[in-house]
């Protein structure tokens, strides 16, 4: 039986969620992914984690290169219809194919690295300087963030 | 000019110990000399630089470097692999590669602050390298967002930047418009003035002859078979075309058929052997 109170718990979870989500989007579509990368290592975040991710995030552009290319490439030649059973195959040889490829890629990546220095821990150039408008942003968000945290005290759900 | 830095001797290496790269390979190369190395696709030519670079090491054979035997052992010490790492660079062909970091930016400062080179200096470097090859706009963006074009430049930037002494390119102008590759011929040209040795591997004959004092030309049983100066090499046709670097070219001209070997050299002095 639907009650009143498991309803509003419910709808306050959905809110919760969407809410928390939408922030997340809204800072990733609007903060360059670099800059994100570099809160990461203010927030004192292992490097090695920082790169592997930036790394991850660099080349997964490349293998949706590949596979878009893959895809052209097969449009190129059959058309836009293919029969689901070769269609099946395709798709499971590309899977393969782009494991191959990443677990090579996985050996150059780490030849480049060495080739260039790299013995188990990145250093990175560390520029990052809070300017006045950060302090000023950092306060407005403290300010709203108590205000509803006191108006969240007074009003019951 | 007497002042040796490698030395191959009979050097040997294959990959997964079946699939063999480089048969018997004898080298030597100078300070401030400019090597090139020619040959068709798969012929160890980019096996070769990457031994050269410290990255692989041969089943057989001795590789001195410096001064001394390179052996992987010796880049287990961090000081050698250091010194090392700092005196060789190597612009990788496949840029993709080379560019792994999140913005070209800390593509470009990764290799020097990866060898403890202070970040004042870094930025020094950065910002004349970023003036010769005209990349400033591009610091911020992300490596996958460029051209080949603009990669390559990044990629070499990413190189330079340590200031080797060797600077070691695997085929740093394939696929590059001709003003770009002029750019970066005439920035190795002037590398090797200021006293930096260059080695080349490139399918381009048409920038052997600038890039090269010695070319060496690779087989497809990953063997040298021959060395020699540009010119002299350049205009062994036979040679060449033993080893794909010349195509037999046929066309018609004034109602007849002419067919002759086609070097990417310079166009317009080419010979019809055959009218």
């Amino acid at each position: 039986m639907i009650t009143r109170q498991g309803l509003s718990g419910a709808l306050l979870f959905v809110m919760r969620v969407t809410t928390s989500v939408s922030f997340a989007v809204l800072l990733s579509i609007t903060t360059k992914h670099f800059e994100l990368l570099r809160v990461l290592r203010i927030f004192k975040i292992p490097p090695v984690f920082v790169m592997t991710f930036g790394m991850c995030y660099r080349y997964i552009f490349l293998f949706v290169e590949i596979i878009e290319n893959t895809y052209l490439a097969i449009k190129s030649r059959v058309g836009t219809s293919v029969h689901h059973k070769k269609g099946q195959s395709v798709v499971a040889w590309n899977i393969a194919h782009l494991w191959m490829r990443s677990y090579q890629l996985n050996e150059e990546v780490y030849k480049a690295m060495q080739s260039r220095g790299y013995q188990g821990e990145a250093l990175v150039l560390d520029e990052f300087k809070t300017k006045l408008r950060d302090w000023l942003w950092l306060c407005l968000v403290l300010i709203i963030s108590v205000f509803l945290f006191l108006f969240n005290l007074h009003v019951k759900v | 000019m007497n002042d040796l830095i490698f030395e191959l001797k009979d050097i040997y290496y294959s990959y997964l110990g079946k699939y063999p790269a480089l048969c018997g390979i004898d080298i030597n190369i100078r300070r401030g000399e400019k090597i090139s190395v020619i040959g068709a696709n798969g012929s160890g030519k980019s096996t070769l630089l990457h031994l050269l670079d410290g990255l692989i090491f041969a089943d057989r054979g001795t590789f001195m470097a410096f001064g001394v035997e390179l052996k992987e052992s010796l880049f287990n010490d961090e000081g050698f692999s250091r010194g090392f790492r700092k005196k060789v660079g190597l612009v990788f062909q496949n840029p993709d590669i080379q560019l792994f970091c999140p913005t070209v930016k800390e593509d470009i400062v990764f290799g020097p602050l990866q060898l403890g080179i202070q970040k004042n200096e870094v930025n020094k470097r950065l910002e004349k390298l970023i003036n010769i090859l005209g990349i400033k706009d591009l610091l911020n963006r992300s490596p996958h967002q460029l051209s080949i074009g603009e990669k390559r430049k990044v990629a070499i930037a990413s190189t330079l930047i340590i200031d080797p002494d060797v600077i070691i390119l695997d085929e740093p102008t394939a696929g590059l418009d001709p003003l770009t590759t002029r750019h970066i011929i005439d920035l190795l040209l002037e590398e090797n003035l200021s006293g930096k040795t260059i080695i080349t591997s490139t399918h381009d004959l048409h920038i052997v002859s600038e890039i090269s004092d010695i070319v060496y030309v690779f087989s497809q049983d990953k063997k040298i078979v021959h060395f020699g100066q540009p010119d002299i090499i350049l205009e062994d046709t036979v040679l060449l075309q033993d080893h794909n670097l010349v195509h037999i070219h046929s066309h018609k001209h004034k109602g007849k058929t002419h067919v002759h070997p086609h070097i990417h050299l310079e166009h317009h002095s080419e010979h019809h052997v055959d009218d």
